[in-house]
């Protein structure tokens, strides 16, 4: 059956004038313009490229939210299976654009999308773990085979099979890693790795260093006498029985434990819950994982301000990074608008 | 885990009691352990007032 | 030293009126088995059920997995089992296809499973043996930690009682494990010399006291040490979590050593150590460890495997950092669970690293017939990312949808799998 496809283009490619036409709103025309032509020559007799919208790209990159929602209602309109966006090669403001409608459709109407541009694209960054970018690397010349692989791949979407490696399918790897079955096995690998290695070979990491965005470290503290200090942990301090239910492993939350009058964790009225650790002696002393009973007497004796009132907790188990950032971004919040000024994080 | 600190970022890290109890030393007699406990926090407001 | 494994190829297990072997058929007389391990005081009773290849039957709560081996000469898994001994030379029975498989009746969250037909089949060793399955029911109010002690010595009582089926039967098979002292193990110059470094555990959970790892001991304090690599295929080691004994007895790194000795290298043997939960400990055992394969082994280069959880990954990589600084090459072997970082982190000079496979990668299991070992998991069938300890219960015979990690075998820290991965 042939599927109905739309597909996205900037003032540019829609033909309706260059750069000095990048402040037009979003349009439509029915049926196919200029690339959308090798595009249904692409899809061949699976699809029907029934619409073309289009928006400027200095609108859309000042009016994003509207943009999108125009672009949503209007391709919701089309009712169609698939979007194509692009491909946007190097130009930024247009790729941002592909891969925003991309999301939205995806997110929003559920319609299978498929972007373009090249890895480098700044859209790219932004949009490449939600939706399918397939590059198009930086020159023009590649229009015709990038939209081939567009077409397949929305194919593919559409028809709910198998999606393969982004090598093969001409993805921008979006970050997830998968299983697939090796012709060797791990024992006999990592022994071909060392001899080359001890041979001088060249030879491949099979796992690739993660990147963090570090932070900026704060300035050092002024005036300790006078601060406010917080105690944050991932030990997983948590309240007897865990009303809020933070997850031993994976955690999504954190918790936030009152301390104001509390001179010592007591064994009773708290509990540790982590995956990753034994939580026998964190239970029987809570002490040993968030330090309460010295930070009062270290408020009693003026070497610090203040303790402030709360203890952030979370598990550390297994969290992903996505979630231990929100989560550590969070608390950070909470502190700062509470006038905290230095923060002792303890780590299991 | 300084390491991993280090490595997504932290600067400001020292040494804990290790895994099981971060702030504490199940091994020492308690009043011992409280010692070693406000060691290590005042240890850490140090670092809290040091340049990285 | 030298050890001769023979195999005793077995086609089929079922139960019947004495325990025997006969033209590769292993029939077992399960009241003479029941009543073997209803000796343990902290049982109220035991089941035993039997599971073949392409079964539709999922077992869960597993908690152990063992290949049966009985040595010949004795003792069997000393210290563990049988009073004190040594392992690793003379003969030794194995039972080839089959394997002892421990369910942990207090361990309702449990997710390790084996399913003996569907799509798991592909991924685990252990989804291709005729299974003999332990159920053993403990006494009401037992301590948890105790009870799992004595399921893991009913494994042990089990192996050695199957494979002594075998004590008077020629094996099909026989592979011949021989190295000799460190001081004579000298091959030819243009075979790089290569050790294994082998964390047998992390303290991040403690062993229980009276818990038997290594040689019976509950390792508290261990330090690093070179022991010869048959202890470790003959039945010295017991892990205590985070891998199934099955891949100590098949390790897979010391068996690639062994295949390769002296045909594209020369196995120079085996450091033992553990992660401990310090760093400044963690930091001493690395140095040792790697001084060991360099000064006492002499190594070129050195492979380590990690066990335990994302704490370890940095012993792991203070153990390749000081070997590289002491002049020896460096691999290393670390299962990854995030999809998103595989591993917790990579100091930058790190370079030569495989992985066994991602845990945390779905796998959506048909329903069974039959499951074995009990009746519910726990797991949130649209997330199996989902901890909440407030999940209920589902019945284990639905169609399911778990981690790859969670199948029994199919990825072991100690570098067993048939994986690899890629980003997607």
């Amino acid at each position: 059956m042939e599927i109905r496809v739309v597909h996205y283009l900037n003032q540019f490619f829609a033909q309706i004038g260059g750069e000095e036409k990048a402040d037009i709103g979003p349009g439509f025309k029915d049926g196919l313009v200029g690339p959308g032509r090798a595009l249904q020559q692409a899809l061949g007799d699976n699809g029907d490229v029934i619409a073309t919208i289009y928006c400027g790209d200095n609108y859309f990159a000042e009016h994003q939210e509207q943009a999108i929602d125009e672009q949503c209602a209007r391709i919701a309109e089309y009712k169609p299976d698939l979007l194509i966006a692009g491909p946007a090669f190097e130009s930024g403001r247009y790729g941002i654009a592909c891969g925003a409608i991309c999301q939205a459709a995806q997110q929003r109407l559920g319609i299978a999308a498929v972007a373009g541009m090249d890895e480098d694209n700044v859209g790219a960054s932004l949009h490449r773990k939600n939706i399918y970018i397939v590059n198009s690397g930086t020159s023009i010349v590649r229009m015709v085979p990038t939209l081939q692989r567009m077409a397949a791949l929305g194919l593919k979407l559409v028809r709910q099979e198998a999606i393969g490696k982004p090598a093969d399918e001409g993805y921008l790897p979006r970050g997830i890693k998968r299983n697939e079955f090796a012709a060797k096995p791990p024992a006999e690998r990592a022994v071909d790795m060392l001899l080359a290695k001890l041979r001088g070979d060249e030879f491949l990491s099979e796992i690739a260093p993660p990147k963090f965005a570090g932070g900026k470290p704060a300035a050092p503290l002024r005036n300790l006498k006078s601060a406010v200090i917080a105690l944050v942990t991932d030990g997983g301090l948590v309240l007897e029985g865990n009303p809020d239910k933070i997850e031993p492993g994976r955690p999504t939350r954190f918790t936030t434990i009152p301390v104001a009058g509390v001179d010592s964790l007591d064994a009773d009225k708290y509990d540790a819950v982590h995956s990753g650790y034994d939580t026998a002696f964190a239970n029987r002393d809570p002490n040993r994982v968030v330090p309460l009973d010295t930070m009062r007497e270290l408020e009693r004796d003026g070497v610090i301000g203040k303790l402030h009132d709360f203890v952030h907790s979370t598990g550390g188990a297994h969290a992903a990074v996505e979630n231990a950032t929100l989560i550590g971004r969070q608390i950070a919040e909470r502190l700062k608008a509470a006038g905290v000024s230095g923060v002792i994080l303890t780590s299991t | 885990m300084i390491p991993v600190a280090k490595e997504v970022g932290s600067l400001r890290a020292i040494a804990s009691g290790g895994i099981v109890s971060p702030t504490g030393n199940p091994d020492l007699p308690p009043d011992k352990e409280k010692e070693f406990r406000r060691e290590l926090v005042l240890r850490a407001l140090q670092t809290l007032q040091e340049k990285v | 030293m030298r050890l001769d494994l023979g195999y005793v190829h077995i086609g089929d297990v079922r139960f019947g009126a004495k325990t025997s072997i006969e033209d590769h058929f292993l029939s077992l007389d399960r009241r003479e088995l029941i009543s073997l391990l209803e000796q343990e005081s902290l049982f109220e009773r035991v089941e035993i059920e039997i599971a073949h290849p392409g079964d539709s039957c999922r077992i869960i709560h597993v908690l152990d997995v063992l290949e049966p081996r009985y040595r010949l000469t004795g003792p069997n898994f000393p210290g563990a089992l049988d009073g004190n001994g040594l392992v690793g030379d003379g003969e030794t029975r194995a039972l080839k296809n089959v394997a002892v498989v421990e369910t942990d009746q207090l361990a309702p969250r449990s997710r390790s499973i084996i399913d003996m037909s569907g799509p798991a089949r592909d991924y685990s060793p252990i989804a291709n043996t005729h299974n003999v399955v332990l159920l053993p029911y403990p006494k009401p109010g037992v301590d948890k930690n105790d009870y799992r002690l004595a399921v893991k010595k009913a494994g042990l009582k089990a192996a050695v009682y199957l494979a002594a089926a075998a004590r008077n039967i020629a094996p099909d098979e026989t592979r011949v494990f021989e190295l000799p002292p460190v001081a004579f193990n000298q091959g030819p110059k243009e075979l790089p010399r290569v050790a294994y470094i082998f964390p047998i555990h992390s303290h991040q959970h403690p062993t229980q006291q009276k818990e038997a790892v290594f040689y019976g001991s509950n390792i508290h304090g261990f330090m690093p040490t070179v022991v010869h690599p048959n202890e470790i295929l003959d039945g010295a080691l017991m892990f205590s979590y985070s891998a199934f004994t099955w891949f100590a007895q098949n390790h897979p790194v010391i068996l690639e050593l062994y295949r390769r000795h002296n045909r594209d290298l020369w196995f120079a043997g085996i450091v033992l150590t553990v992660a401990p939960v310090t760093i400044s400990e963690k930091e001493r055992n690395a140095a040792l460890a790697a001084r060991l394969a360099k000064e006492t082994l002499g190594a070129d280069g050195i492979i380590a495997t990690k066990i335990g959880g994302g704490a370890v990954d940095t012993d792991l990589m203070m153990i390749y950092t000081r070997a590289e600084e002491m002049g020896m090459k460096a691999t290393l072997v670390i299962m990854e669970r995030y999809p998103d970082t595989g591993i917790t982190f990579v100091p930058e000079n790190v370079n030569a690293l495989v992985t066994p496979g991602l845990t945390r990668d779905p796998i959506t299991l048909p329903s069974v017939a039959r499951v074995v070992g009990g009746e519910t998991l726990h797991l949130d069938n649209s997330n199996p990312d989902n901890t909440n300890p407030d999940i209920p219960p589902l019945p284990a015979n639905r169609e399911i949808t778990v981690w790859i990690g969670d199948l029994v075998g199919a990825i072991s820290q100690v570098g067993a799998s048939r994986l690899t991965t890629y980003v997607s």
